[in-house]
């Protein structure tokens, strides 16, 4: 399915859709606490896309990472990378994912560019935490739903997935992050394009 | 709704002999605001619904229900008055149009104890030789159009969207109809039929007896396959060209006219066809009107015109874009339930733009399928024709059947018969299903918790009606009076249960009272019930 490639499915409609009607949106997922993997995969969907910005990112944090991490020291090193990347005008806002409501406030409070989103899983969307509730609606912070895996890339579908892309063993290489996009017309609830990346790397 | 003007009807003599006329500037107020507004683009998404409803008037010392016909009371303190409709006059000349009353004719449900064959008698010659045998005769367009209905708007990005969609969403009609299913009695009496769409077609059938092929053709134009209010009789895309096998009648003059004006065919002969129907009301303050600046006389035929679907052009000096207006839901008792249906369906205008996808099939197996769709618990015991391939197989997340799998009477056909529950909740193999594509474009739409649960709420009746869990409406009445002790298992609805029914009914639109057969409370916060299966249908 993914591969260290880019994926575009254009959904080609009969009309001209001028760009500043569209609206860019990317989930970046870390498989490893490794920040830089930010910048990579941000530079990657906006070639891919063909635009200079991206309106939101999201951040989703390696699976076990904010448990085994009290300080959140993880996740502040990888905001600080998306901060970087807002004050580059690469991002317009950020959002994070799956952050409860002590860690969404420790990283409001601490951050110089706030997010505006948090995502909640799907199937908690009808029985939230009225202390996250409160919280989001106070600062104005947006609770957005997904249905993500946790375990985004399981490691047979990668090493099948190189397999068939690229026709090389997946041996030796590590995926490091897996990005999701997608663009949305405005006002008008339609999706032009959506799509996965994936990065991997490996020691030379 | 129809047209709402302010004035005097003209008698039916009169209205007659201005049909030529109407249908002359109706054309002409059509060819002036689609030259005008055909290149009009990125309109956004705006919708809303519609929902008919009727005053009943309880008296609860007799036990008995009745229609409360004081509609200008109530629609005075809406503060609507000023705008009155005359459907008094529609009445009429509908029947002095067709040269006699209409003749609505619901085949009656079989009970133990239903007499057969069931024969009711009449007092005048015209009713009794109307009314056929094993079935509920009814004469008067109230009958028809007295049903509720659950109509919905939206607005397109430009007229080749509004064309796409309309034609979309044509083949969902019957699906929607048999989903919400909820008209299974008529006249004090148990049918055989769960919805209102065949009764409202027969109640306002305004073809004569030419028309309809009973006698030759000898005054009349046209011989007429259907009543003015019915199904579609073609597709408006280039999409759908291929599939448009009914067919079309249409008035030649008036194609010509609006094909000299530079208006494609397809979209030509969709409007000449609706204009095969006579103006039935003409008020006479309306007659003469400026046709770049006024469209009266189109929209008379145009809402008079009652079909599946209705492709509705923008009003001229107004900001509203062209639009798509889907007409075959039945009406449901509680808000929450019709906006379930509502927000379903445009949802599923969002994914069909979304992915592009394709349902259409010949027009003729919609039709078949609007057939199958009101029949008795249609809903779980029918097979509607559907496409099998709607082209979602350049994506992964979306791509369905096995392409070998071997299909007894459609091989090689583009569709094959499925049940309402495969079509909604999808089956491994065969086909992806509604709901699951639906929330697989949720979640590319980073849609917001409160939305989502919403969403989620209406998402799970519609699927749990499609898979039988939940009754239909029309369901749940049949069982309420299957169940009542006056009930004597002779198709026979008497004044009591029809009470006891009504003051249900009332109590659970309301808000009063829950109804776990229909619906499951909605979820906010608190924990899901257990439904228990309910009976089998009547």
């Amino acid at each position: 399915m993914f591969g260290f490639f880019y994926t575009i499915l254009v959904f080609l409609f009969s009309f001209f859709v001028f760009s500043f009607l569209l609206q860019n949106l990317a989930k970046v997922f870390l498989l490893q606490n490794q920040p830089r993997a930010l910048k990579e995969a941000i530079e990657k969907v906006s070639e891919a896309l063909g635009v200079a910005h991206l309106d939101t990112v999201m951040m989703a944090l390696p699976p076990t990472s904010l448990e085994n991490d009290p300080l959140n020291e993880h996740l502040k090193a990888s905001w600080l990378e998306l901060q970087q990347l807002v004050a580059a005008g690469s991002i317009a806002s950020l959002g994070t994912s799956d952050l409860d409501v002590s860690q969404l406030e420790t990283l409001y409070h601490w951050a110089e560019v706030k997010p505006v989103s948090n995502q909640v899983n799907l199937a908690s969307c009808c029985v939230m935490p009225p202390e996250l509730t409160a919280f989001a609606k106070k600062f104005d912070i947006q609770l957005l739903t997904h249905n993500d895996a946790a375990d985004i890339l399981p490691a047979a579908a990668f090493e099948s997935a190189v397999g068939d892309a690229l026709n090389i063993p997946a041996a030796g290489w590590t995926p490091v992050w897996v990005l999701r996009y997608s663009v949305v017309i405005k006002c008008r609830g339609v999706i032009k394009c959506k799509g996965f990346l994936v990065g991997a790397w490996r020691h030379l | 709704m129809g047209l709402l003007v302010e004035g005097v009807p003209l008698s039916w003599e009169q209205t007659k002999e201005l049909a030529e006329y109407v249908h002359f500037h109706g054309i002409q107020q059509f060819i002036n605001i689609y030259n005008r507004l055909k290149d009009r683009q990125r309109d956004v998404l705006k919708w809303g619904d519609e929902v008919e409803y009727m005053l009943l008037k309880f008296d609860h010392v007799e036990k008995k229900v009745h229609l409360l016909a004081r509609s200008e009371f109530v629609l005075r303190d809406l503060k609507l008055l000023g705008e009155k409709q005359d459907p008094e006059t529609l009445r009429k000349n509908i029947k002095y149009r067709r040269g006699e009353k209409v003749a609505i004719n619901v085949p009656i449900f079989r009970d133990k104890n239903t007499p057969s064959p069931f024969v009711e008698l009449f007092s005048d010659e015209a009713s009794s030789r109307a009314a056929l045998p094993d079935h509920i005769y009814m004469d008067d367009m109230g009958f028809g159009m007295g049903s509720s209905c659950l109509q919905l708007t939206f607005q397109a990005c430009s007229i080749s969207e509004a064309r796409y969609l309309y034609d979309q969403l044509a083949p969902l009609c019957p699906i929607m109809m048999a989903l919400s299913a909820a008209s299974p009695l008529y006249r004090g009496y148990v049918s055989d039929i769960d919805c209102r769409w065949s009764v409202i077609a027969a109640s306002v059938d305004d073809r004569t007896r030419e028309e309809r092929g009973l006698e030759p053709l000898k005054n009349c134009k046209f011989r007429i396959h259907k009543s003015r209010y019915d199904s579609i009789d073609s597709y408006l895309s280039t999409f759908g060209e291929k599939y448009n096998d009914l067919e079309l009648v249409k008035d030649e003059k008036l194609y010509e006219q609006l094909l000299q004006a530079g208006i494609d065919h397809l979209l030509a002969q969709h409007i000449a066809h609706l204009f095969i129907r006579d103006p039935l009301v003409i008020y006479s303050e309306r007659i003469e009107m400026d046709d770049e600046q006024e469209s009266d006389h189109f929209e008379n035929i145009q809402s008079t015109n009652w079909q599946t679907m209705r492709f509705k052009p923008p009003p001229p000096n107004t900001t509203i874009g062209w639009r798509v207006e889907f007409r075959p839901t039945e009406v449901q008792l509680t808000d929450f339930e019709n906006s379930a249906y509502v927000v379903f369906v445009v949802l599923l205008t969002r994914v069909i733009l979304s992915y592009n996808l394709n349902f259409l099939i010949p027009l003729s197996k919609v039709d078949e399928n609007l057939k199958s769709a009101q029949k008795r618990d249609a809903v779980r015991q029918s097979k509607f024709y559907f496409r099998k391939d709607i082209g979602t197989g350049g994506n992964p997340e979306l791509s369905c059947c096995c392409p070998n799998v071997n299909n007894a009477d459609s091989d090689n056909e583009e569709f094959t018969l499925m049940s309402i529950d495969t079509i909604i909740n999808g089956k491994e193999g065969v086909f992806a299903g509604l709901i699951p594509i639906i929330n697989s474009y949720l979640e590319n739409m980073y849609v917001d918790v409160e939305t989502r649960c919403s969403i989620f709420n209406y998402l799970r009746l519609i699927r749990k009606r499609a898979s039988g869990e939940l009754k239909t409406t029309s369901c749940w009445i049949r069982n309420f009076v299957a169940a009542h002790p006056d009930y004597k298992q002779d198709s026979v609805v008497s004044d009591h249960i029809n009470y006891d029914l009504l003051i249900r009914c009332d109590r659970i639109s309301r808000g009063l009272e829950d109804c776990p057969e229909l619906f499951d409370k909605p979820i906010n916060k608190s924990k899901l019930p257990t439904q228990p299966n309910g009976p089998k249908c009547l």
